[in-house]
């Protein structure tokens, strides 16, 4: 078989086209999380200035309806809290109490989107929902701290990110548990707190 | 002077061709779904290591694009289906019933979404049902009439829409991901009628 001479010619730069191609799609790719202006850490920050807050720290989303979601994907059977943290102004500690009846879920998702730690109340320990959360240096100052002998109900997690958001999800068994399951929320509590010096 | 200024064209050419083709790849590969890993059971998918910190790049960029928050691996799992137990697209010109029985868990919902994750308006107001409010026949099986005029018995309305997904979250399951599992202990999704 003969390659006329001419497709030869224009080989090499089909070769570097496929390349560059590869290289932009793995970049874009990558660069997806940090780039992407609506990802759900954005929705809910700006959710969470407006919103209403708890006692405890945690800002209440609005109940789901058409055209007002939050975020896409939520199940509306469930009220829902956030508290959007900043490590730079302390470690996170997040504290709630769990009934052993009714569902409440805790997810903590890094600035960029990863979900690092995630429990519902099944999680509890003694029916107590302690965890704290801080980069590795406010983790390695804690431990430091109380010498090996952290608190038993006491879950330490290192977040990944300086910036993210504990999403509390409470489930309304009923679609009349609506408000039950939005004070629910009332009893979660998200505060900041400076590591030991 | 003629040799080296096509040579510069060439080269421009490849890199703008380069950077098309890029991104248009990495806009078809966001389209399709979470990234790798998906778990088929009959009608329903899941990709259970969205919620994980073991997520892969691209499931991270489309949830980062998308905009959504999944469950927590530890938390739940959310299964979606875009069609029926026999294949078809889901319509929303068409009736369909969700029958029998769900998989084992603490709770699950089964709710209409617009295929963007919207909330779809519809009349009833109703959008979800939960293991806890539905009801059931003798032995524990449901029947979920998917339709826009009211039904007796669990009713869910999708409005004026013609694409729509049905989700099905378990909470607080013991499913075991890396298990194959048979699409008879899923809800069935049959089609019953067409406008």
């Amino acid at each position: 078989m003969r390659i006329p001479d001419r497709y030869l010619d224009y080989l090499p730069w089909a070769i570097a086209t496929a390349m560059i191609a590869g290289i932009v799609h793995i970049v874009s790719v990558l660069l997806m999380p940090t780039l992407a202006p609506h990802d759900a850490f954005a929705r809910l920050a700006d959710a969470a200035k407006s919103a209403e807050r708890t006692d405890g720290g945690v800002a209440l989303l609005p109940a789901a309806a058409p055209g007002a979601e939050t975020l896409p994907f939520e199940d509306p059977a469930l009220a829902e809290g956030v508290c959007v943290y900043d490590l730079t102004k302390g470690l996170l500690r997040v504290r709630a109490t769990a009934d052993g009846d009714d569902f409440l879920g805790l997810s903590f998702h890094a600035g960029a989107g990863r979900i690092f730690h995630a429990l519902t109340d099944r999680g509890a320990i003694k029916g107590k929902i302690d965890i704290v959360v801080g980069d590795l240096r406010q983790i390695g100052a804690l431990e430091l701290a109380d010498g090996g002998a952290p608190p038993v109900q006491e879950v330490r997690v290192t977040a990944p990110t300086k910036r993210g958001f504990v999403l509390i999800r409470s489930l309304a068994k009923r679609a009349s548990d609506q408000t039950r399951a939005r004070q629910r929320l009332h009893t979660v509590k998200c505060e900041s707190f400076q590591p030991p010096v | 002077m003629q040799r080296p200024f096509a040579k510069y064209l060439r080269a421009a050419a490849a890199m703008i061709a380069g950077l098309a083709l890029g991104l248009a790849a990495t806009a078809v590969s966001l389209r399709t779904g979470y990234g790798f890993g998906a778990m088929r059971v009959g009608p329903w998918t899941a990709w259970p290591q969205i919620g994980g910190a073991d997520i892969d790049p691209y499931a991270r960029a489309m949830l980062s694009r998308s905009g959504e928050a999944p469950l927590g691996r530890e938390q739940g799992l959310a299964f979606i289906a875009r069609a029926d137990s026999s294949g078809e697209r889901l319509d929303g010109r068409c009736e369909y019933r969700i029958l029998d029985q769900a998989p084992p868990a603490r709770f699950w919902t089964l709710s209409v979404a617009a295929p963007s994750g919207a909330l779809l308006a519809n009349l009833s107001g109703r959008h979800v049902f939960t293991s806890a409010d539905i009801l059931r026949r003798e032995g524990g099986d449901f029947e979920i009439a998917v339709a826009n005029s009211a039904r007796a018995g669990n009713w869910l309305a999708i409005g004026a829409v013609r694409d729509f997904v049905l989700v099905l979250r378990l909470y607080d399951t013991p499913f075991d991901v890396d298990a194959r599992h048979e699409a008879s202990s899923f809800p069935r999704i049959v089609k019953t009628a067409c406008a």
